[in-house]
């Protein structure tokens, strides 16, 4: 798995459908797989917003990503969330997660995902990736800076960013493919200038708007693309310029910026709770099972009812 | 409905940004040039062909200025529109050329489809890309890397970055190329005539020519030592010899004081006009530099008397002064690199 080079493009950031019960619904998830999965590069499971990873315990994400290697099939890359409490608990989680990958080895690409600020310092971070690489043998891991979420942590952490110098020296680890990046966009050009000696190093855009604005050319993590992947995988098309020639219909370009200011609009609606305000819509077209979510957002379903009509008027 | 109005600061951040964006895209290739660059510039020397730039869209736009700056700078270079090679303009193309092509994402059908039959043909290709693993990149003979981390437009609506960085590689080629070719100041002035040497070219005498107590001037009985005295003043190597009402008779310059010197007993209070040059070449001073330059040329001569229509004297030219003094020294003392 050395070098194993990680996904350009969108990555969905999936929202885990879960039972009344919290439960795993696992039809639903087949059913979430099979809408999103021919529109996106790679899949994200357990994610802190989207799929509430931090309400899942080990065992829990461990059924999540069997069932998501069975239904993609090797047809997609999944990446997974193993960040939990503290280092013993987010060793063990990887532990778990990794006997899961070690069995689906020869058909499936299986990158885990960490955000080391929510349980460990800047110092001796490039040890702590060692120790996680031996761990799990050949294992791939791609970082997660996000301020937001360590700023949500009851510790007192002195940095809520990985330090520049800091990630200059992971991402000269082979194990280390890639970060999914929160934060401002000078924090962003730093990081960028940081890697530049490894050229398949990615620095996803995490944050949509951001993508939106002034694309990465890694690409994004999308939670949007839960509901609206086609629209996402079409900017993503024009702006890492995947498709060499521009179409020749003359109001491309115009069809581009209004679908890129209707998945703005979309957003608007589910950024302040993404797992339950997404979920709500599905659960309200019928792909999964329940609006559940660990995250109470008493009007998710009001805008979740926004977000259908929109949808309904705009069929992507 | 009427849009929201943004403010000033809210303006000059986004500009800011994008400028930023621009920039580190530029910073970002000084990491990426390497032995493929190398080669590039080696194929191109080689070549005795042009380079023929090609490109679709706004890469085309960047492909029309990189051409523009290999021919102003010595590099024989065209450029071929990707669809009209298609239908027929690949004709133009000769084994002996090199084709630098541009695609950011190496994945432009028409750029494509010419690439394999120009390999046919044996002609080099390189070419600009910003994905390594692309198709284009995988037909050409060498690849530069001119990708970016970051667009500065929205949803790609036009490459930015991008087409900054291969515009900012292109420059690095033409360059690179200029040191390679020693490409002197005799090539800029006559590959731009419009450009700041060629516009000095195209200036009337009037504008450049030392006038009044500047000019070297003597009558016609002014002892040889006199003479040599007022060119040692004006420091011009010459002096112009001229009657009474300015009238010029002759010209006498460092080369007749050393053909005085080489005779065994010379007489420095003898008249001037016993050994200066009669009739010497003159000029109006409504005449171009470039005229000037092709009489000085064609007699070669360095130095002009500018008269009027009754032959006074009204200034004179050194080839000094048509070419720019703080350019070229010709003198010995400053040689041309």
């Amino acid at each position: 798995m050395e070098n194993i080079h990680s996904p350009k493009g969108l990555l969905t950031d999936l929202v885990t459908p879960m039972q009344d019960d919290g439960s795993l619904d696992s039809r639903g998830l087949g059913r979430l797989l099979d809408r999103v999965a021919g529109n996106c590069q790679a899949v994200l499971l357990a994610s802190p917003r989207a799929g509430e990873g931090g309400f899942l315990d080990p065992d829990a994400r461990a059924r999540l990503l069997e069932d998501a290697l069975l239904v993609l099939r090797g047809r997609k890359p999944v990446l997974i969330w193993f960040t939990n409490e503290d280092e013993d608990r987010t060793r063990q989680t990887l532990a778990i997660l990794n006997r899961l990958r070690k069995r689906h080895a020869a058909e499936h690409a299986v990158f885990f995902v960490d955000a080391p600020l929510y349980y460990h310092s800047n110092r001796g971070l490039a040890s702590l990736y060692q120790e996680y690489r031996e761990l799990t043998g050949d294992g791939m891991f791609l970082l997660h800076n996000d301020p937001v979420l360590v700023g949500s942590t009851a510790k007192r952490l002195k940095r809520s960013n990985i330090r520049t110098a800091i990630l200059k020296e992971l991402s000269s680890l082979p194990h280390l493919a890639g970060l999914i990046f929160h934060g401002s966009l000078d924090r962003a050009g730093d990081y960028q200038k940081a890697v530049r000696a490894h050229p398949d190093f990615r620095i996803y855009d995490g944050d949509e708007e951001h993508f939106l604005d002034f694309p990465s050319m890694s690409g994004v993590v999308s939670c949007g693309a839960n509901l609206l992947s086609s629209g996402w995988q079409t900017i993503m098309q024009s702006s890492l310029h995947l498709e060499g020639s521009s179409k020749n219909y003359p109001d491309f370009l115009r069809q581009i910026w209004d679908l890129g200011n209707f998945l703005r609009l979309v957003k608007k609606r589910y950024d302040a709770s993404p797992a339950a305000v997404i979920k709500a819509v599905l659960a309200k077209e019928g792909v999964i099972e329940s609006p559940f979510s660990h995250v109470p957002c008493p009007s998710a379903e009001a805008l979740a009812g926004e977000i259908a009509a929109m949808m309904k008027d705009r069929p992507l | 409905m009427a849009k929201p109005k943004r403010s000033g600061r809210e303006i000059l951040g986004q500009a800011r940004q994008v400028l930023t964006i621009e920039a580190e895209s530029i910073l970002a290739l000084v990491d990426k040039v390497g032995p493929s660059f190398v080669r590039a510039i080696e194929m191109i020397l080689k070549s005795k062909g042009r380079v023929i730039l090609t490109g679709m869209g706004k890469s085309g736009l960047i492909a029309r200025k990189i051409a523009a700056t290999l021919n102003s700078t010595g590099t024989p270079a065209l450029f071929l529109h990707p669809a009209e090679a298609i239908h027929g303009d690949l004709g133009m193309v000769t084994h002996d050329d090199i084709v630098l092509a541009i695609s950011n994402s190496g994945q432009t059908n028409e750029i494509n489809m010419i690439l394999p039959i120009l390999k046919q043909m044996g002609t080099g290709v390189i070419g600009f890309t910003g994905r390594l693993d692309s198709s284009m990149a995988a037909l050409c003979d060498e690849v530069i890397d001119v990708g970016v981390d970051r667009e500065a437009c929205p949803m790609g609506l036009a490459p930015t970055a991008s087409t900054t960085a291969a515009l900012a590689m292109g420059d690095a080629l033409a360059v690179v190329l200029i040191n390679q070719h020693r490409f002197s100041q005799d090539d800029f002035r006559r590959f731009h005539p419009g450009g700041s040497l060629g516009e000095r070219l195209s200036v009337k005498l009037r504008e450049i020519m030392l006038t009044g107590d500047r000019i070297p001037i003597v009558t016609l009985d002014t002892p040889i030592a006199e003479a040599i005295r007022e060119m040692n003043v004006k420091d011009l190597g010459a002096t112009l010899v001229v009657r009474e009402d300015r009238t010029l008779e002759g010209i006498f310059t460092d080369g007749d004081i050393r053909r005085i010197l080489l005779n065994n007993h010379p007489d420095l209070a003898r008249p001037i006009s016993s050994v200066m040059t009669p009739s010497p070449k003159t000029v109006d001073e409504d005449q171009t530099t470039l005229e000037a330059l092709g009489l000085m040329e064609l007699y070669e001569i360095t130095h002009l008397a500018v008269v009027d229509r009754r032959h006074h004297v009204v200034g004179i030219v050194h080839l000094h002064d048509l070419l720019g003094r703080e350019e070229f020294k010709i003198n010995g003392k400053h040689p041309l690199p």
